[in-house]
């Protein structure tokens, strides 16, 4: 069955994200209240996805390196979004995202007070990426890169579980349509599955959050249309976490969500035994 | 004189240090005196530490060690369970953790964990009574002359999920206990008493199944003594085979005579 290869030091997972750093990503997102720009948006999509992902192979030895991670922003070209020590590097081991955030913040977040209740406590939070909007929309080389680092990873780790590409953008293209360049992309297979590819649209359209459809009916325009045709089917296994989760997902759900979160599916990613239903008040 | 055989199997997960085994097994038995050295009863605890979640491994030993020497009863069950998790919380979250491991951590640890009281007869040869509680998916395996009498608290393989309810570090006391499964029999001199994790458990679920019933032949290489080096051996075939899920693997059975 595809999609089922283990996950785990020996044959880690592999994300590729693709950041939307242009211009018109400077716009507000949604209904604008909150004052909130496309690029906040997707600049804090893509720190908590990370930090997800490093708090999933957390352990108390360190973090272990379950994923290899490369994050691409794309507007005056494509390249390398990491700043600091990882600056210029694609590929790199979970562990040394975790170590090297460009800054930690402390926030403010509810959590379970033991006895059935929820209290405020400051957490911290991993900052890796800042909002960025300058340039165009070079999509379609955003897509030829990733395949790049796909076919790259897939050579080193052929039997293990198919790259992840998320792509954080608003959809508007400049240099091309996309499409052809996706489907390529979803073709690129290890022996266990061909590689996943998963689109956030950020829209400044005031429709509601959309999250994994089935089918294009809720959705506003056609940016949104198109990223949800190039988006890849969710796997059974993710379909079946999706709905441990209470997301309402049917058979035929894509990865793909309009103005909603993507971060969601690292839960979605089978490493071992996670805490269902645990037995304690939530 | 009545007689008890214990003796457990283990394995950590394919690729995984011996320090990386997350599962725990633990037993303890009674005497009346140690000159007649009659056994009363015996506790013996199996726990599985959650993968993914914080500090499991000392989670589940924490739980099967306390079970196992009556720390941890159905009656006293909230008071009990509070002092573990004061404890757990002492060794396992420290003031100078880094980022990641303080969001880790503060999800808590999570494990399945089994406990089964076994009690001595009140006369020479007769029937004795056992208890078992749950709290997860490892389980319970009694055996008599080869048969399957009791499998608690699952009976067939599809029972098994990936998440399975878990035992948590955190949370409200309340919920912890109302999610306990308990169960209660009788034994005869002869019988055994198999405690499992899930990889195992659902393994010897799976070969029942087969079978049309427990075939003693067929898993005396999992169940039976072995040496570190055979059951490590025997492990790595039955992964490799795809018949056994790569996770840790315990099993600890308790023999009447």
């Amino acid at each position: 069955m595809p999609y089922t290869a283990e996950i785990s030091r020996a044959q880690p997972a592999c994300f590729i994200f693709l950041i939307d750093q242009s211009g018109s990503m400077g716009d507000q997102i949604g209904s604008g209240e909150g004052g909130v720009r496309k690029a906040d948006a997707a600049a804090d999509a893509i720190n908590r996805t990370l930090q997800n992902l490093c708090v999933r192979c957390a352990r108390e030895e360190g973090v272990r390196n379950f994923f290899s991670i490369t994050v691409l922003g794309y507007s005056q070209g494509v390249r390398p979004a990491f700043g600091g020590p990882l600056a210029g590097k694609e590929l790199i081991p979970i562990s040394e995202v975790a170590e090297h955030p460009a800054r930690v913040d402390t926030r403010t977040k509810r959590v379970p007070d033991g006895a059935g209740g929820l209290v405020e406590q400051s957490v911290r939070f991993p900052i890796w990426f800042e909002p960025v909007t300058n340039g165009d929309t070079p999509m379609c080389a955003a897509f030829y890169k990733a395949a790049e680092v796909a076919k790259s990873w897939i050579d080193q780790h052929p039997n293990g579980f198919p790259p992840i590409v998320m792509n954080f953008t608003d959809g508007e293209s400049s240099d091309g349509d996309p499409s052809a360049l996706a489907s390529t992309l979803r073709t690129l297979s290890s022996g266990d599955g061909a590689t996943l590819l998963f689109n956030l649209h950020l829209s400044s359209h005031r429709a509601s959050p959309v999250e994994f459809p089935s089918d294009e009916s809720r959705l506003p325009d056609s940016y949104a249309k198109l990223l949800f045709q190039m988006s890849s089917p969710l796997p059974p296994l993710f379909l079946s976490f999706a709905r441990e989760e209470r997301l309402p997902v049917s058979d035929g759900a894509r990865g793909f969500v309009f103005n909603a979160d993507l971060a969601s599916v690292v839960k979605f990613l089978n490493i071992g035994t996670r805490p269902g239903g645990s037995a304690q008040g939530r | 004189m009545m007689a008890l055989t214990v003796y457990a199997n283990w394995a950590p997960k394919s690729g995984h240090r011996d320090s990386e085994y997350e599962d725990a097994f633990a037993f303890r038995c009674g005497c009346r005196s140690t000159d007649q050295g009659d056994w009363t009863r015996c506790r013996i605890a199996v726990a599985d530490g959650a993968t993914d979640s914080w500090a499991s491994g000392r989670w589940a030993r924490l739980l099967a060690r306390a079970a196992a020497q009556g720390r941890l009863t159905p009656n006293r069950f909230a008071d009990q369970f509070r002092r573990l998790r004061t404890r757990w919380h002492r060794k396992a979250v420290p003031a100078d953790l880094s980022w990641v491991s303080e969001e880790k951590a503060r999800g808590g640890g999570h494990a399945a964990v089994l406990t089964a009281t076994i009690r001595s007869p009140k006369k020479p040869g007769g029937e004795g009574v056992w208890s078992a509680w749950v709290i997860g998916d490892c389980c319970l395996f009694q055996l008599r002359a080869g048969q399957l009498v009791t499998s608690f608290p699952y009976a067939r393989p599809e029972e098994f999920t990936c998440s399975p309810i878990l035992l948590g570090t955190a949370g409200d006391v309340d919920t912890v206990t109302s999610l306990r499964t308990e169960l209660k029999g009788n034994w005869r001199p002869g019988d055994e008493f198999v405690l499992a994790t899930d990889a195992m458990a659902l393994w010897i679920l799976e070969r029942v199944d087969e079978a049309g019933g427990y075939d003693e032949s067929a898993l005396a290489d999992a169940v039976r003594p072995r040496t570190r080096a055979e059951f490590a051996a025997w492990v790595g075939q039955a992964r490799r085979s795809g018949q056994l899920r790569n996770d840790d693997t315990t099993v600890i059975s308790l023999k009447t005579s």
